[in-house]
């Protein structure tokens, strides 16, 4: 029959479309939906969520729990670690398939992990390890600050006659802090092994303090030409005090690190001499401390380390990776998603 | 040297930064005697204690107890040897018990070293008894009355053995019938051999209870009598240097009008429906026993404490409840009790002290006019004769008679109406306290309404025209100057 | 008595008074010395101006916080206010584009925090230690309510640049600014009759108010006026960091403080002076300051501070302790 035969033909047609479809279909290339089942409920008790770090990671996990269709919980320790203990119970109590913890101190989180086991719930840590647990999380500082060294130093070899006189701000109370700037210091003297670290100095990781010892490191030395900033706010300070010192912002290089709000962004857009993010990526954090929760729900094999991507940003690049509206910034997935990551740091 | 000679100090000196406190003083202190030690502020008389009692070293001198030369470095080489001073400020642990005080230096202990409470408390109410006390041991020191407390810290020294005990101004803070009492265990002590130096400005107290007096001025050792080859006087006259005629000259006694009306004024915690009525150029005094509310009428006249019920008057005016700076504004005036708590600010000058209230009369569009102030406060301070370097002195460095001057200048520059003396010469040595007394009687002249509260008895009858008794809140007697006695007032201060 | 005697102690210890002042001047030019055989930089126009115009918002706040201890009273909660002040005028000046609008709101809430921690002493009758942190931690924790990431600088207005990094002349503008209020406010310390006050109400708040002093106004005027300069202290940051930072001003509170207690302001209130202040304030920045140049352990900031810190009050406390062994003697 002519009817039947033209029936199949659409049908296979339209088999043929949904298997196309299937195969290619999704949004992005990872963002696939990963294999296995899919927890219902996952739960999060976050640090500090008043960082915009942190803001930024739970955006990010939000936005991946939607994609899943998985029910995300919050809760918010505030630095307070018995309260962390409490809401993880809470969690645990409310009924969910799995915990992502950020702990507030390394120490403090196992009475979770030994609970959590007890429980059978599986358990993600993100950020800082913890000892017992399953995995971690987290992007490699002493690689993300090697990467933004890298960058820097070939910025340095073609615009700045091939001389770097850095100021680097750090925070040594923190070790994340210290990986970075060595990385850094590592990196940039990959392209120019003379680079010369002239003052490096503890800012507290706050633009004010950063301002303030920048500003005696500069009368000191004004022919700094490289500032490093172990986070955004440490760079972005030091830049302050070197226009105010009245010096050559044509002859400077101002590398941030984290991208953790978008104070960065408005500093490259100046198109002045931020040249270079080291940027972490917090909501790829958050979106892959999802995917970890899921594989972990499904049994899978999973590295002790699974690494976040930290890539160095120029002004030219910035905005394949992000976009900002007003005050509100979006990321690109499918740029982020691509970025390539290390199985395991070069240093810890 | 006699066998009774308990303390021998011979030619004992002592000096600090530009003054000599003690220069050349010799004592002896006898077994069983009551030795009085009096002088006029700054004489000497806390130094030598001080020396005795360890916390200062002496320069020169020998010190020699018990007819054996001793060197005594610190407190614990004093109470070592058997000597313990009871401080005016008495040092005791008040959330402690009596017992864990008397055996403070020296817990009696098991014999695992573990501290035998039973004991302890045992063998406190047996020294207790010994001076007729009857405290528990284990009530809690900061219960007890000043003079309660006071007994627990001769406890103290008899737990320890004491062989010389020395008083030092014990009586400020006792009512009469708490002095006879710490008379009567004074002398009970003295059937127990024990050595009694008593340091005090009332001559009264000296003549009544001591059996010596040494006198001392300037660091220097003046005389030194049997009590029954001396008199009030004399004593007086080599304390001072000088002959003092008078305590009390009141010379002026006529009445204005009505300045200040007090209509049953009542607050909360103590007073109770008092009335009170005082003239200009009067002078009523208010004598009452502790906790009589004195004090508090004081301040809730001045507006210092809140009043539950009443109205004060001043010239017809009724005063804003509360308000000190009303109070001012009114020409009221208030000399605490405290002088050092509450009446001098002890960082500022004499001047400045003495300009505090009046500040704005001195100065223009909000800026001090130094110079004026100046010659003003200068004015008052040769007034009142008081005694400083300059007028930019700081006032903490003045003796207490001096102070309590510079705080009447500061009411004297007032041009009050009415002013309140709480305890004015407490604490002040004879000479000042003859001054302070021919200024109250200017004020008086001068046309003032003035009150004086004071525990007294001498002070009162001299000062005052009127006499108003408190007991317990209430007011319970008024006497005219000539009709009162002393068993009368006490009478009403007892009600 | 002997007044000669009295006489003769009372010049020494009037000598002594003095004193401290003059040795915290001696402390400030040993230390500038020792610093610049290290290093000429030191002495360069671009550092000296560079540690006045950093030392200014301390200064300014100092001045506030001086008098505030004088009163026997204290602000801890300065810091948290200056991160809050910048913010808040860093958006208003976004939003309407008026330099001056930014301005007045950031003092205006400077005086409303002044006003609170003031009624809160005066008539809640709380401790100001306690009262002050609380108000710290409220304020810190507001501004993350108003702004949880940095408020950027949109407009670029000249007027806001010139705040905290105009000149006039060869002289910063933060040097200026806390010039002209700091002989004000010298003056009104030092010869009116409400610094008479201020001196009198922490001296003895009874003495005082029995002199007819309404000391608790005076307080609620003189927290009003911490918070208010602390204000202007964080309108100059915001402007020399070019952006309002919520994370801002952590421990000012405590390097003002620091200062002014080196200056000899005693925390018991009734006593200090505002050149005590600017110079304790001075030696602590040169500190910092000279061992960032003389490329000295950082760590070495903190641990100077503290000698230096502690031998002046201690040197303070002997002096005390004469003075107390005078009196009862």
């Amino acid at each position: 029959m002519k009817s039947k035969k033209i029936i199949m033909i659409i049908v296979a047609i339209f088999v043929v479309f949904s298997f196309a479809t299937i195969a290619f279909g999704g949004e992005e290339k990872k963002a696939e939906k990963p294999a296995g089942k899919i927890p219902k409920r996952v739960g999060y008790v976050t640090n500090y969520a008043m960082h915009e770090w942190y803001q930024n990671v739970m955006k990010g996990m939000n936005a991946r729990a939607d994609m899943l269709g998985i029910e995300l919980d919050i809760i918010d320790a505030n630095l307070d670690m018995a309260k962390e203990v409490s809401a993880a119970e809470d969690l645990m109590a409310k009924g969910v398939d799995v915990l992502i913890i950020t702990p507030v101190e390394q120490k403090g989180a196992e009475p979770i992990l030994k609970k959590a086991k007890m429980e059978g719930i599986p358990v993600v840590i993100e950020a800082s390890a913890v000892e017992g647990m399953t995995t971690l999380v987290a992007i490699c500082d002493y690689d993300c600050g090697y990467k933004g060294g890298v960058e820097t130093g070939k910025y340095v070899k073609k615009y700045l006659k091939g001389k770097a006189r850095i100021l680097s701000i750090d925070l040594p109370m923190l070790r994340p802090c210290i990986l970075r700037c060595d990385g850094f210091e590592d990196g940039i003297r990959t392209i120019i092994p003379d680079a010369e670290v002239v003052h490096r100095l503890d800012g507290q990781g706050l633009k004010d303090h950063a301002l303030q010892v920048s500003t005696d490191a500069l009368t000191a030395d004004p022919n700094i030409n490289v500032i490093y900033g172990c986070n955004d706010d440490s760079a972005l300070g030091a830049l302050q005090a070197f226009r105010a010192a009245g010096l050559d912002e044509k002859k400077l290089v101002v590398c941030g690190t984290g991208g953790e709000g978008n104070a960065f962004i408005h500093a490259m857009r100046e198109g002045g001499p931020y040249k270079v993010e080291a940027a972490m990526f917090p909501e790829k954090v958050g979106y892959e401390c999802i995917d970890m929760a899921v594989k972990l729900y499904n049994n899978e094999e999973v590295p002790e380390h699974y690494v976040t991507p930290t890539m160095a940003l120029t002004q030219d690049i910035w905005d394949d990776y992000y976009s900002l509206e007003g005050e509100v910034r979006t990321i690109n997935w499918d740029a982020v998603n691509a970025i390539p990551t290390e199985d395991k740091c070069a240093k810890y | 040297m006699g066998d009774d000679v308990l303390l021998q100090i011979e030619g004992i000196s002592k000096e600090f930064p530009g003054v000599k406190a003690l220069d050349d003083v010799d004592l002896t202190i006898r077994k069983g005697m009551v030795h009085a030690l009096v002088g006029e502020n700054g004489a000497g008389k806390s130094t030598l204690i001080k020396i005795l009692a360890g916390v200062y070293n002496r320069d020169a001198g020998e010190i020699i107890f018990e007819k054996r030369p001793v060197i005594i470095h610190s407190p614990a080489d004093s109470l070592g040897l058997g000597i313990k001073v009871v401080f005016q400020e008495l040092a005791l642990i008040p959330h402690m018990t009596v017992a864990e005080n008397v055996f403070l230096e020296s817990f009696p202990l098991k014999k695992n070293k573990v501290i035998d409470w039973e004991t302890m408390s045992k063998k406190t109410a047996e020294i207790l008894l010994s001076i007729g006390l009857s405290i528990n041991p284990k009530d809690k020191v900061y219960k007890l009355t000043v003079s309660q407390q006071q007994m627990v810290e001769i406890a103290r020294a008899l737990s320890h053995e004491a062989k010389l005990i020395v008083m030092d101004e014990p009586t400020s803070a006792l009512t009469p019938k708490e002095i006879k009492f710490l008379f009567d265990v004074l002398r009970k002590l003295k059937t127990l051999d024990i050595g009694i130096l008593y340091v005090t400005h009332k001559l009264e107290e000296v003549f009544e209870l001591c059996d010596r007096v040494t006198v001392l001025r300037d660091g220097k050792l003046i005389s030194s009598n049997n009590i029954n080859e001396t008199n009030t006087d004399e004593v007086v006259k080599d304390m001072v240097g000088r002959s003092i005629k008078t305590l009390f000259p009141r010379t002026h006694t006529g009445k204005g009008n009505v300045v200040l009306r007090v209509e049953n004024l009542s607050t909360e915690k103590k007073l109770k429906d008092v009335t009170l009525t005082v003239h200009a150029g009067e002078v009523i005094g208010i004598f009452g026993l502790l906790g009589a509310g004195r004090t508090e009428l004081a301040k809730a006249i001045f507006g210092l404490d809140a009043i539950t019920s009443g109205k004060i008057l001043i010239d017809g005016h009724e005063l804003k409840v509360g308000s000190t700076s009303h109070s001012t504004k009114m020409g009221l005036g208030l000399l605490t009790e405290d002088r050092k708590e509450e009446g001098l600010v002890l960082q500022m000058s004499v001047a400045q002290n003495i300009t505090l209230p009046s500040i704005r009369e001195f100065s223009s569009f909000g800026v001090i006019r130094r110079k004026l102030e100046a010659r003003h406060a200068n004015e008052f301070v040769q007034k009142l004769r008081i005694k400083t370097p300059s007028l930019r002195q700081k006032v903490m460095f003045l003796s207490g008679g001096n102070q309590q001057k510079v705080l009447l200048a500061r009411w004297l520059m007032k041009k009050l109406k009415v002013i309140i003396l709480d305890e004015p010469t407490r604490g002040i040595d004879v000479g000042a306290k003859a001054e302070i007394h021919r200024l109250i009687d200017e004020l008086a002249k001068a046309g003032l309404a003035v009150i004086v509260m004071t525990s007294e008895m001498p002070e009162l009858l001299g000062v005052s025209d009127h006499i108003v008794v408190m007991s317990n809140g209430r007011v319970t007697g008024g006497f005219e100057k000539n009709s009162a006695t002393q068993e009368s007032i006490l009478a009403a201060a007892i009600a | 008595m002997g007044i000669l005697g009295q006489i003769k102690r009372e010049r020494i210890f009037g000598k002594l008074v003095l004193f401290n002042e003059i040795i915290l001047v001696v402390v400030l030019i040993i230390i500038s010395i020792a610093i610049s055989i290290g290093t000429p930089k030191f002495y360069s126009t671009t550092n000296i101006l560079n540690i006045l115009r950093d030392s200014s918002m301390a200064i300014i706040a100092g001045i506030g916080m001086t008098m505030l201890l004088i009163t026997g009273e204290v602000d801890l909660s300065i810091g948290s206010l200056v991160a809050f002040v910048g913010v808040v005028t860093m958006d208003i000046i976004n939003r309407t584009m008026n330099v001056g609008l930014g301005v007045l709101a950031g003092m205006g809430l400077g005086a409303v925090v002044g006003l609170v921690n003031g009624l809160v002493r005066t008539k809640l009758k709380v401790n100001s230690l306690i009262g002050t942190i609380a108000m710290m931690m409220i304020l810190r924790g507001m501004v993350y309510i108003y702004s949880i990431a940095a408020i950027q600088n949109y407009h670029q207005l000249g007027a806001f640049y010139e705040i905290g990094n105009g000149y006039v002349g060869f002289m910063p503008i933060p040097i200026v600014i806390m010039l002209v209020l700091y002989f004000v406010f010298l003056f009104i310390v030092t010869r009116s009759v409400m610094g008479r006050h201020l001196y009198a109400t922490g001296g003895n708040y009874t003495a005082a108010k029995i002199s007819g002093i309404k000391v608790d106004n005076l307080k609620l005027l003189t927290f009003m006026m911490t918070s208010i300069l602390a204000s202007i202290s964080g309108i100059i940051l915001v402007s020399r960091m070019n952006s309002g930072q919520p994370n801002a001003g952590v421990g000012f509170e405590l390097s003002v403080i620091a200062g002014v207690i080196l200056g000899g302001t005693s925390l018991g209130g009734g006593e200090g002076t505002l050149i005590g202040t600017l110079i304790g304030v001075l030696i602590l920045r040169i500190i910092n300051n000279g061992i960032i140049i003389l490329r000295w352990n950082q760590d070495l900031q903190i641990v100077i501070s503290g000698i230096v810190i502690i031998i002046a009050v201690y040197i303070d406390s002997m002096r005390k302790v004469a003075r107390a062994k005078i009196i009862t003697t």
